[in-house]
């Protein structure tokens, strides 16, 4: 039961990396195309889109390490918090990813040879953005986190229910 | 449906236990755990992007061919920190940089110095900037005069500074600043600092984007990315391409540059070429005019160095063109016309330096304009190459990159 409970959080850990990742390259890719499109370049649709799925591919990597190694301490202090302040549980696990994110590109910048390791968080406004796909993956872990807690606790009426029951 | 005080009290007493393992045999297997995860992470931020962009980009063939002609390389000089440019003196000694800061005499019989040239400025030296490009005035033999590129401000506020001296036995006299790259930026990074003289009295000098400051090279009011044209004693030449546009800084000779470390006029050919590093993939030769948009950062074909797109475009209308590419990156750094009679199958061709393929590239040339085929050279040398020079002995020059630098001649077999 143990080791499934174990292999179970790797999944949910799993699953708010891998949301992190798609929602910040995203959101990255479309800041860097922003400030291209400030320099009087037309970027069509189909274009955007292209470059979006090609730093899906490309860019995705970097985003997913820098997610790992900010949501692993920071999912575990989340769920520690949560069990504490429960009517705010969601918000925490947000908030919790949002600045665990802030917090790896700082540090990221702090051990990389050149200034900012990610472009699209050069500024504040863009760090934040960038950095709001780490609350996408807060709440992603929730979510998992809240129905599987949900299950072990009440296996029958499983539907519709909430822990907070 | 479970009683919530049970329940709460089953997660209070988990809670409690795992509070107790962490705090001990579970916590130093936490902090390694956590300790393998950044270490992984690290890898995954610098190495997979290598691997996805190498994926995602179109590779130039370099096309390098077998050694052409025999060579042998001799070493003139060691023991200098991180060399950065070569500059010949008509006595048959050599001018030499160190980043760091000091300006190193070899005299003609290719003895070193131990003592620096006094009176250097303070430079600020970080990562990539210090102390870079060094050269004697054209007219050196009746004024003395030595020029030379460094980094001024601090590491928040800082950017390349050119600064003109006359060379009295082992200290420069008169120093001044001619030109100061403005605004300031933040960090080591992407300094530019190579210039080359122009047989018309200016010279040219780059500027690097500062790496964060990508989209100013596309800013005509300010330095960032572009290449200036001054005249010898630091004021803007008249004929420069924006001179007396409003809201243009008239120092301005090209722009939309990334980071230029090669510099050099083809006397025969009248041609200015520039190199330039690309992100990961990208790196430039180009041919520069006056008044030329090289793109940057809106067209290249390299991807940033995690793997993201700078730009979709490899390619822009109204933006020159280079005329080689090299990806994956060789990182370019100095560059020369090869004029010499000792290797009569040079003659012509351009020498591009390289710090990450630890080589110097041969690029062929017909009339001035690349042929396409290159040869690798010197990578038995196993050393990032900072700058490559055309001796007025006929040999060829180059300076590496290490922290026990070394002065190099390549002279025929």
């Amino acid at each position: 039961m143990r080791h499934r409970g174990r292999l179970r959080a790797v999944g949910h850990f799993a699953a708010a990396v891998a949301a992190t990742t798609i929602a910040g390259t995203i959101v990255q890719t479309q800041i860097n195309l922003y400030d291209i499109q400030q320099l009087g370049v037309d970027i069509p649709a189909a274009i955007r889109l292209r470059t979006s799925a090609e730093d899906l591919l490309g860019f995705s990597p970097t985003m997913a390490g820098l997610a790992a190694a900010a949501l692993l301490p920071a999912l575990p202090f989340a769920v520690w918090l949560a069990r504490r302040y429960r009517w705010v549980r969601g918000a925490l696990f947000a908030l919790g990813g949002w600045c665990a994110l802030l917090i790896a590109f700082f540090i990221a910048d702090a051990v990389a040879p050149m200034p900012t390791l990610v472009a699209a968080t050069r500024t504040i406004a863009g760090a934040v953005a960038v950095a709001a796909s780490g609350a996408v993956g807060g709440i992603v872990f929730y979510l998992l986190w809240s129905r599987a807690a949900r299950l072990a606790t009440h296996p029958v009426a499983t539907q519709g229910g909430s822990i907070d029951d | 449906m479970i009683d919530a005080p049970v329940r709460d009290a089953r997660i209070r007493t988990t809670v409690a236990c795992e509070s107790r393992s962490m705090q001990h045999a579970g916590a130093a297997r936490y902090l390694r755990a956590m300790a393998a995860m950044w270490v992984t992470a690290l890898g995954l931020t610098l190495g997979l992007p290598a691997a996805a962009a190498s994926a995602l980009t179109a590779t130039t063939p370099a096309t390098p061919a077998q050694a052409s002609v025999p060579y042998r390389i001799e070493t003139v000089a060691t023991g200098l920190e991180h060399p950065w440019s070569l500059a010949f003196l008509p006595d048959g000694g050599m001018l030499v940089t160190e980043r760091a800061g000091r300006l190193r005499l070899i005299d003609a019989a290719g003895t070193l110095n131990p003592q620096p040239i006094a009176n250097i400025p303070p430079v600020s030296e970080m990562s990539q900037s210090g102390l870079m490009e060094v050269a004697i005035d054209p007219e050196f033999a009746s004024n003395r005069l030595v020029y030379f590129t460094h980094t001024y401000g601090t590491k928040q506020a800082n950017n390349t500074q050119l600064s003109r001296a006359r060379l009295e036995g082992m200290t420069l006299a008169d120093v001044q600043p001619l030109f100061l790259a403005k605004p300031a930026k933040v960090g080591g990074s992407n300094n530019g600092g190579r210039f080359v003289f122009l047989p018309d009295n200016t010279l040219v000098l780059s500027i690097g984007d500062g790496f964060d400051l990508r989209e100013q090279a596309q800013n005509p009011a300010n330095h960032i990315g572009k290449t200036v044209r001054l005249n010898r004693d630091g004021s803007i030449p008249r004929d420069n391409p924006y001179v007396g546009r409003p809201g243009v800084a008239g120092e301005i000779f090209t722009m939309g540059h990334r980071n230029m470390q090669g510099l050099t006029y083809d006397a025969t050919a009248k041609r200015l070429f520039a190199n330039e590093h690309g992100p990961r993939g990208g790196d430039e030769l180009n041919l520069l005019a006056a008044g030329g948009n090289y793109g940057w950062p809106m067209a290249t074909q390299g991807l940033d160095y995690t793997g993201a797109r700078v730009t979709p475009y490899t390619q822009m209308p109204g933006t020159q063109p280079p005329l080689l590419v090299w990806t994956p990156s060789v990182a370019p750094s100095g560059m020369a016309v090869y004029t010499g009679e000792r290797f009569a199958a040079w003659q012509g061709d351009i020498f591009v330096s390289t710090l990450v393929e630890k080589s110097v590239r041969r690029v062929k040339m017909m009339a001035g304009v690349p042929t396409g085929e290159q040869e690798v050279l010197f990578k038995e040398l196993n050393a990032r190459i900072r700058d490559v020079r055309d001796g007025p002995d006929g040999a060829l020059y180059v300076l590496t990159d290490e922290q026990n630098g070394r002065v190099l001649r390549i002279v025929p077999e």
